[in-house]
């Protein structure tokens, strides 16, 4: 296993930036999830550490060695593609083999290698198979064997899991996170959805349109996100903002809503955005009201979308609470947990885990 | 039933100068211009077969001739079109030049082959090359690798990219992707170029006539030498020709889903 470091990178299509300058080290066994929308540059990244293309300008280490101008099968980097890409005429056998039969690994080599991915995978049933007779969760353990079957410096995973459908990808998604954790192996994850990086990674590189806007554990891109955007991003349901500003109390009034407030001072009469988290709303006996819009029952919890002058928020409350469209209902923020940012430059001006004072995070 | 007639017409028109030859060739040599002689001979004979194939055996000969230049012509046509092909549509050249050796090849397809054969003629009577095998398959295999080529690229850049992104990343160079990955996929493109250019090899007349008169003569030219200075042998030339149509007539049955995959290719996602 190795470290990786990406040393301003960029990626220049025609005229279109696909990647600003980027720098990311990543460090030796470390699993780190690139999250973002699509086309915001994350997977550009994973191919450009791959060697399948070249960055228009930077350099690329994989531990202190220089290989941007290596190319990619002299990089031993294994990469789990989205599609899989298995090879449609080989048995699953032979797909797992590819990568040491193309080394001209000793036959024996070969096949205990292969018998020991197969069974870590529990895929040894379907080793004469071939890939068109398995099914998308079997292709899926298949790719990953192939990936797995040599040593490689690193994985590189291009959304491995969202071909898959729903149940399925849970439950890979814990698999693969107890694999990596175990092989003690370096992975660079690249996915749009949140809760996979959430769950999985050691740390989140967050992407919006070429820029990374922020590289840090989970607990910190949600608790202290360097921006708005990456506050958005990260959440489900996703952090609602409303347009604020800052009272003479130091207060911050809201959609004819005030919310205590616990942050460095800003000046009174300062327009700031407020971000609420949903789990971060509670419902409350007294204090001020807002009108409910929506329900949405999940079973487990109920997502109750609010109104209060012209803005729009959602709370999540306990399922077991009778909530009716229509009706107005109190409801109250933490000062601890709000979020503010600046309304011009997205820039985080206070979140719960940039405050001191919140010592459990 | 407009439909129906339509095929049942174009069947005619395809089929009839086939089944005008297979009658031909069993109509005894003094119907052929008698007079008041109908469609349906009123005997039927093998004598044009027995001629055809009985005496010196020549027809033996030329038919070897034809079944090995077709087959060095296939082989030799693949080897070097499919990896051409492949470079063609992998290789990140500079100028576009991929497009230009691409049409490169697309002008070998439509000019008219009578002007390169005097050309040909020429330096293989140079070269000593004359009434060989080697010169007749030479012409047929630049005839046929653009065509080779030209199906290939239709085929390979239907090919998922990432079958190879994945071959580079378990460590294959380019070579190895074509030899491991890329070839074995392209079997169904593979087998519909191999049976079109033996087809194109088996049936090619003017360069074959223009480099191989005696000794490495070939079915198709052999025909002409039954236009004599005696008179033309209808029968023996429609038994010959007989000879030549049948073998590609099964071999395209047997093959038609090769055929029609290779003729349709790039049409549709594979």
């Amino acid at each position: 296993m190795a470290a990786i470091t990406l040393s301003a990178i960029t990626k220049r299509f025609g005229s279109f930036d696909a990647l600003q300058p980027l720098s990311l080290e990543v460090q030796d066994r470390e699993f780190v999830a690139l999250l973002g929308p699509s086309g915001c540059g994350k997977t550009t990244t994973l191919n450009i550490l791959a060697g399948l293309e070249a960055p228009t300008s930077g350099r690329i280490l994989i531990d202190g060695r220089d290989v941007t101008d290596i190319p990619p099968m002299q990089r031993n980097l294994a990469m789990v593609f989205q599609s899989y890409a298995l090879y449609p005429h080989l048995s699953v056998r032979r797909n797992i083999a590819f990568p040491l039969e193309v080394r001209r690994a000793p036959r024996a080599e070969i096949d205990s290698a292969v018998a020991r991915a197969a069974e870590l995978l529990e895929i040894t049933p379907y080793l004469d198979r071939y890939p068109r007779a398995l099914s998308g969760g079997q292709r899926q353990r298949v790719a990953l064997g192939r990936a797995l079957v040599r040593k490689p410096a690193a994985f590189l995973l291009d959304e491995p899991l969202s071909n898959l459908d729903a149940v399925l990808r849970l439950q890979m998604r814990a698999e693969l996170s107890g694999l990596f954790r175990s092989l003690g192996a370096t992975a660079l994850y690249v996915t749009h959805d949140q809760a996979e990086a959430m769950t999985m990674a050691d740390r989140i590189a967050v992407f919006a349109a070429g820029r990374m806007l922020q590289f840090a554990p989970p607990l910190t891109i949600y608790r202290a996100p360097a921006d708005r955007a990456v506050a958005a991003f990260v959440g489900a349901p996703p952090m609602m903002f409303l347009d604020g500003i800052v009272t003479d109390g130091g207060a911050i009034q809201a959609g004819g809503l005030t919310f205590p407030a616990r942050h460095a001072p800003l000046a009174p009469g300062a327009a700031v955005t407020l971000g609420l988290r949903p789990e971060d709303v509670s419902p409350a006996r007294d204090g001020p009201t807002a009108e409910v819009v929506l329900v949405e029952h999940y079973g487990g919890n109920q997502v109750v979308t609010l109104r209060a002058g012209p803005a729009r928020f959602c709370m999540l409350s306990p399922p077991d609470m009778r909530i009716e469209q229509g009706h107005r209902i109190g409801v109250s923020v933490d000062p601890r947990n709000l979020y503010l940012f600046a309304p011009d430059t997205g820039r985080t001006l206070a979140a719960p885990g940039l405050d001191p004072r919140n010592e459990t995070r | 039933m407009i439909r129906r007639l339509a095929i049942i017409l174009a069947l005619a028109v395809a089929l009839g100068p086939f089944v005008v030859l297979m009658v031909n060739s069993v109509r005894p040599s003094d119907a052929f211009l008698a007079p008041g002689a109908g469609f349906i001979p009123g005997t039927i004979t093998l004598d044009h077969y027995r001629a055809v194939f009985g005496g010196d055996g020549e027809t033996l000969r030329f038919l070897a001739n034809s079944v090995i230049i077709a087959t060095a012509t296939t082989l030799l046509a693949l080897l070097l079109g499919a990896p051409a092909a492949y470079a063609l549509a992998r290789a990140r050249l500079p100028f576009r030049l991929s497009i230009v050796f691409a049409l490169a090849f697309l002008i070998v397809r439509f000019y008219p082959k009578i002007t390169v054969a005097l050309p040909y003629y020429l330096i293989m009577r140079d070269l000593g090359w004359l009434d060989t095998h080697l010169a007749v398959i030479l012409a047929h295999v630049s005839v046929t690798v653009p065509f080779v080529v030209w199906l290939m690229l239709g085929f390979l850049e239907e090919l998922p990219p990432e079958i190879e992104q994945s071959a580079m990343m378990d460590g294959c160079n380019a070579w190895g992707r074509f030899v491991r990955v890329v070839l074995p996929l392209s079997m169904p493109a593979l087998g519909a170029a191999a049976v079109l250019t033996a087809f194109t090899s088996w049936n090619e007349f003017l360069l074959a006539s223009t480099v191989a008169s005696n000794d490495a003569k070939t079915l198709p030219v052999r025909i002409s030498s039954f236009i004599t200075d005696k008179g033309i042998l209808w029968g023996n030339m429609a038994a010959m020709g007989t000879v030549i149509v049948l073998p590609v007539a099964l071999f395209a049955f047997a093959t038609q889903r090769y055929l029609v995959r290779g003729l349709t290719v790039g049409a549709v996602k594979g």
